[in-house]
Formats: C-alpha cells, sequence, structure tokens
C-alpha cells in the first residue's frame, strides 16, 4: 500500500468496504496512511511462497464425531 | 469490613467466621460509595447479589462451601452475555439487548457459588476508549480519578481495584486484561489462547480473544480460572485438554525457576517510564534474590509483533461488525467508528501475511523459551495517563507490550511491581509457555509476597 491515498483510491475502497464516510472522517481516514503502510512493511518478511498461515484447516474431534 | 482477597475470605467463610451476606454488603457499600465517581459498573445487580449471598450463605451454613469461590462478589464486564439481565456492549445498538441463555464464562462462576454484584463498563465491544458519546460514562480509575484505567475492561480493574468487587472477568484482544490490571495496580492473567471459552461473549478479533480473571493478588488469578477453564464445544478454538491445579505452584518459591528478560521491548522498541523500569528491574532483582536465574532474552522488535496484532485486529473486528458498520456506523462511538474504517484499507493479502508473520513470531517466542520458563516486560508504559491525553488513534501511536502474547497465545499476566511519581501504580508482565499458567502465577506470588505493594490500597478506599 502506499504512504499516501487519492481521492478517488479512497472512494473505491470504503465503496468496496460498504462504508459510507463523511468529508472529515475520510479526511480523518486519510492522516494515518503512512502508519498504516508501515505495518503492512512489517509484516512482509522475506519468505518463500510455501510458508503457512499461523492457523491453517484441519479436523477436530468434534468434526469426526 | 476491610477488603479481602478470595483466598482470605474463602477461609474465613469455610470457617464460618464471615458471613457471604456481610462480605456482599460491604461491597456493596463500597459501590454506593464510589461508583458515581469510577463508573465501574454499567448496571450494579444489588437485588441478585444478596438473593446469590443469601443463596450462598444458606448452602454453606448447611453443607459447607462448594469451593473458594462459593459466596464471593463478582462482576462480569458487559460483553458477558447474562441470561435476562442487559448486556449492552456498552453500545447504542445494543442498548435493549437482553440475552436468553449465559456465556460459558458466566454459568461456570455462577455454578461456582459466586455473588453477581453487576455489569461491569467496558470500551464499546471491547474496542477503544475512552469514549464520552456512549451510553454510559468511562469507568475511571480509583488512584486518581482523573486518570485512565486503560481498557476495555476498564470496570473490571476499577471494580477489583476499590473493592466493590473481589474479582471480575476480563477480555483481552490486545492487552485489554493486561493494560487495565497494570494501570488500577491489580492482577491480571490473560490465559493461554483457547484454555477459557469465549461462547456468548462479544466478539472483538476472533483469533486474538482471550477470556480471563483479574482480581488483587496472583492468587486469586489462579482461584478464578480453576472455576473458568476447561474444554467448551460451543467454543470453536477451544482447547481440549485435562485442567491442572493452578493454584498448585502458590508460595512453592523460585528455586530453579529459569527467567528471561525481553529487555529491548521496554528499553529500546518502546522506553518506558523511570518507574516502570525501576519496577521492572526491582522484578528481576527480587527473583534473582529468590532463586531464580535471571538473564536476558532477545526477539523481533516489538513493533513487528504489534503490526501483525494490529492488523489481524483491524480485519477480524471489522469483519464481525460489517453488517453494522455499513448500516449503522454512525452508532457506534466515534473511536470506534475510526477503528471500523480502517478495515477499508486494510487487502485481504495484507491479512494473509500478518497470519504468516504470526506463525514466524510464534515460533521465535517458542524457541526462544526453550531454557526458559518465564519471560518478562513491562505491562504499561509507566502510570496511567489522564483521561483527555488518549491518542485519537492510538493504535498508531505506540506499540503496545501486551499485544506480542495475543499474537502468539501464551499466557501473559500484569502484576503492580510499585507505585510512581504521581502515586499511581506501575507493573510488570510475566509471561509463561502454552498451557502453563501455573508457573507464571508460582512467579507472580513469590514477587507479590516479596514486595509490599498488595499492602497499599487506593486512598478514596479509605
Amino acid at each position: 500500500m502506499p504512504s499516501e491515498i487519492g481521492d478517488e483510491a479512497l472512494d473505491f475502497l470504503l465503496a468496496s468496504a460498504g462504508l459510507e464516510l463523511n468529508p472529515e472522517q475520510k479526511a480523518d481516514l486519510k492522516t494515518i496512511t503512512e502508519s498504516l503502510a508501515a505495518m503492512k512493511a512489517r509484516v512482509r518478511q522475506p519468505r518463500g511462497r510455501m510458508a503457512e498461515l499461523a492457523h491453517t484447516y484441519g479436523f477436530t474431534e468434534e468434526d469426526l464425531a | 469490613m476491610s477488603i479481602p482477597t478470595i483466598a482470605e475470605a474463602a477461609a474465613l467463610i469455610a470457617a464460618k467466621k464471615l458471613s457471604p451476606v456481610e462480605l456482599t454488603q460491604a461491597c456493596l457499600a463500597r459501590m454506593t460509595a464510589m461508583d458515581n465517581t469510577l463508573h465501574a459498573f454499567i448496571l450494579p445487580t444489588e437485588e441478585r447479589a444478596l438473593s446469590d449471598a443469601k443463596a450462598a450463605e444458606a448452602a454453606i451454613m448447611k453443607d459447607g462451601p462448594i469451593g473458594k469461590l462459593h459466596g464471593i462478589p463478582i462482576g462480569l464486564k458487559d460483553i458477558v452475555d447474562t441470561a435476562g439481565i442487559p448486556t449492552t456492549c456498552q453500545s447504542k445498538i445494543l442498548v435493549d439487548n437482553v440475552p436468553d441463555s449465559d456465556a460459558t464464562c458466566a454459568a461456570k462462576l455462577a455454578a461456582a457459588g459466586t455473588v453477581l454484584m453487576g455489569k461491569l463498563t467496558t470500551h464499546e465491544f471491547a474496542d477503544g476508549g475512552p469514549s464520552f458519546d456512549l451510553p454510559k460514562p468511562p469507568s475511571r480509575n480509583p488512584w486518581n480519578p482523573e486518570h485512565f484505567t486503560a481498557g476495555s475492561s476498564s470496570g473490571t480493574g476499577a471494580a477489583v481495584a476499590a473493592g466493590m468487587i473481589l474479582c471480575g472477568i476480563g477480555t483481552d484482544t490486545g492487552g485489554s486484561i493486561r493494560g487495565p490490571a497494570a494501570l488500577c495496580g491489580i492482577a491480571g492473567m490473560k490465559p493461554t489462547y483457547g484454555l477459557v471459552s469465549r461462547a456468548g461473549v462479544a466478539p472483538a478479533a476472533f483469533s486474538l480473544d482471550h477470556i480471563g480473571p483479574m482480581a488483587w493478588t496472583a492468587e486469586d488469578c489462579a482461584i478464578m480460572l480453576q472455576a473458568l477453564a476447561g474444554h467448551d464445544p460451543k467454543d470453536p478454538a477451544s482447547a481440549n485438554r485435562a485442567v491442572p491445579d493452578y493454584s498448585a505452584l502458590i508460595g512453592v518459591g523460585l528455586k530453579g525457576v529459569r527467567i528471561g528478560v525481553i529487555r529491548h521491548f521496554h528499553e529500546v522498541d518502546h522506553k518506558v517510564a523511570a518507574a516502570t523500569q525501576a519496577g521492572i528491574d526491582n522484578a528481576a532483582a527480587t527473583f534473582r534474590s529468590l532463586g531464580a536465574e535471571v538473564v536476558d532474552v532477545t526477539l523481533s522488535p516489538l513493533q513487528d509483533w504489534h503490526a501483525c496484532g494490529s492488523l489481524i485486529s483491524i480485519t477480524e473486528r471489522a469483519s464481525a461488525y460489517e453488517e453494522w458498520a455499513r448500516t449503522r456506523l454512525g452508532d457506534f462511538s466515534e473511536r470506534v467508528q475510526r477503528r471500523l474504517m480502517l478495515g477499508a484499507l486494510v487487502s485481504g493479502v495484507d491479512y494473509v501475511q500478518a497470519v504468516r508473520r504470526r506463525r514466524e513470531l510464534r515460533a521465535e517466542l517458542k524457541a526462544a523459551m526453550t531454557n526458559l520458563d518465564i519471560v518478562i516486560t513491562a505491562g504499561a508504559p509507566g502510570e496511567a495517563p489522564k483521561m483527555d491525553a488518549i491518542p485519537r488513534w492510538d493504535v498508531f501511536a505506540s506499540p503496545g507490550f501486551t499485544m506480542p502474547f495475543n499474537v502468539s497465545g501464551y499466557p501473559a499476566m500484569a502484576i503492580c511491581a510499585g507505585f510512581g511519581p504521581a502515586g499511581l501504580p506501575v507493573s510488570v508482565q510475566l509471561v509463561g509457555k502454552p498451557f502453563q499458567e501455573a508457573k507464571v502465577f508460582q512467579v507472580a506470588d513469590a514477587f507479590e509476597k516479596a514486595t509490599p505493594f498488595r499492602a497499599k490500597r487506593p486512598s478514596m478506599v479509605g
């Protein structure tokens, strides 16, 4: 994610999420895009494509009962 | 009546030297005297409390107590469902919600013979806060009501510290048990993920949510956890394991215990206040003096853990509350609206990358603790800030010390480590290996008994 986001892109993302925000809320949201981008960078470590998620699906005892 | 611990009250009740009705009346008197200031309760249940206390007293007189919680006054965070009693989640959206059944944790505490004093103040749906645009005011800190309790189990922290209850339920998605425990000067245990059922408790972020005990001492948390732990088919994440004796190591001492200090978390990654640093250093020195081996341990930067947990939390919360965010966004507090808005900016790929990072971080903590029983760091950066000093976007303000152990799911506990220059508590956080809560209680209890901090209550308690 880029550290800045344009009005059109923000409107698209909000519409996709089904959220209706007023101009003040949109402006407020744009103040944290840099911090959010930094968070996203931190979870992208060098890792191969085989690296799994923390929680993967598995059958439980209840599933098998 | 002075405020007993659960362990003390249970012994007196068993010996028929303390009546559950008298104990409950003393707690109700403190509630009457202080809750107009502290707002720890969203809904006091005085009639239910007296009814429970009388029933407990009659049963104890006839057959003796069924356990250490029999006749003990408790409170439930108001995101915990209670049959026939409003459960509002401190939200306009659920202001008229009356569940028809108890959450599993509420049912277990009732079955243990506890006395329900009421529903405790929470941040809205256990998120954000403090907020002043909700149905009820936010809770305030008994050590100084101009200061924050932390949250989201804010009422539980305040009510325990003020002696209105002897213990209460907290929930913890990124630190909501340990934060209020730290700022209110009490003990709070976030157990291993899956140990305590989440069934009937409003979700915040499914894979980070934990339910746990908050009380004045570690020993009391162990007593409360004993009643709460256990498999529940109604919670898909519930661990199916035997429940050990959580008090088994209370009073055993620390000889041979191996403790690691994650020094860079609180000295480099997020430098804590001097009083907190002194509290952690004193804790390490106390552990050594009691026979423990104390070494330093290094993990990934605190910011990595915080980013991982925050992205997961933002996304899972936006998923849980998507329908209301789309249709009733304006009915949430401004703080929760901001959190829900963030969900629009985190993609599915961002979420999966965070969950992949979570696997790496958890493996890292496991490896670091191979030869350790416990690791410690700060529970909070310093004394409680003033109510108006919490940043609008607090999730981005600084990395939290508690989130790493929601990400890992490891049991973690905040206890009082002293007091700062403003007279407010500071804390240390103790972390154990999965399902090794008894070891955490052992170390926390040894520290509490070796230091004078449990002898001091907020001055407003009298």
